[in-house]
């Protein structure tokens, strides 16, 4: 089988760029819903990963300077097996703004994100706040 | 979202549709505010049977909802299906030992 061209995102992974404005969380909620189908994710395990995608760009929205065109929200996810075929979900969720994320988490959003994932971190680099999100894991893909 | 509001048996009936997040949330406080001030005592059912999603922001809303209908002494009933996504998020949360949840409006309008 050929290879996918080099601007074909590889399968299992997913990015996107959204305007940091509320509208944008139907459209990202979507585009996960559909790639997690195409990937044969289990359908309560999606339902989790979409809450905490949400929750995730919630923020991140909520942060943002200038709410609209002005700002970006960077949303990227691949999906990575372990060395027994489980599989989990890695998902980022970056804005253009430093905001320090508390040292104890609160609030409903992020007690959402902690108990739909299995781990959350957060990276603040220069201009940019990332949270990085790792699913549970779930059973191999059994294809065919 | 889209919010009906009907009179039905004595109760207010607010029947919400689609997707409960940070670009809604603010439509659904307002509407059921709105309705909770109206009241005057009568029951409020928030039926949520049609909601497809219901993000912390949303959960925020019903908590805000049940606190204030508690301080003006309106019942708050919100009908959920107990199967769907919108039940996760609640019990996650905690909140369905807050909320007073039924899983039919008749269950609800009968209290």
């Amino acid at each position: 089988m050929a290879e996918p061209a080099a601007e074909t995102p590889a399968p299992g992974t997913i990015s996107m760029v959204l305007m940091a404005d509320p509208v944008s969380l139907s459209v990202v909620r979507q585009r996960f819903r559909v790639w997690l189908a195409d990937l044969a994710w289990p359908d309560e395990e999606v339902d989790d990963i979409v809450l905490a995608v949400n929750e995730a760009v919630s923020n991140a929205v909520e942060h943002a300077d200038a709410p609209g065109f002005a700002s970006e929200v960077r949303v990227a996810a691949r999906q990575f097996s372990e060395s027994d075929g489980g599989r989990r979900i890695v998902v980022g969720v970056s804005d253009n703004r430093r905001w320090c994320p508390p040292g104890v988490q609160r609030g409903l959003g992020m007690l959402m994100i902690r108990t739909c994932m299995d781990d959350v971190r957060f990276e603040s680099d220069h201009e940019v706040t990332t949270t990085l999100m790792t699913s549970v894991r779930v059973a191999p893909h059994r294809r065919g | 979202m889209t919010v009906a509001r009907q009179d039905r048996g004595g109760a207010l009936v607010l029947a919400i549709r689609g997707e409960v997040d940070l670009s809604t949330g603010g439509r659904l406080a307002e509407a059921a505010g709105e309705v909770l001030r109206e009241a005057g005592g009568r029951p409020v059912v928030l039926d949520m049977l049609g909601v497809e999603f219901l993000s912390s922001s949303g959960l925020g809303v019903l908590v805000s909802l049940n606190d204030e209908a508690r301080s003006i002494g309106t019942p708050l009933r919100v009908v959920v299906d107990q199967d769907r996504p919108v039940m996760r998020p609640i019990r996650t949360m905690g909140l369905d030992d807050v909320l007073s949840i039924f899983g039919t409006v008749d269950e609800a309008l009968a209290g």
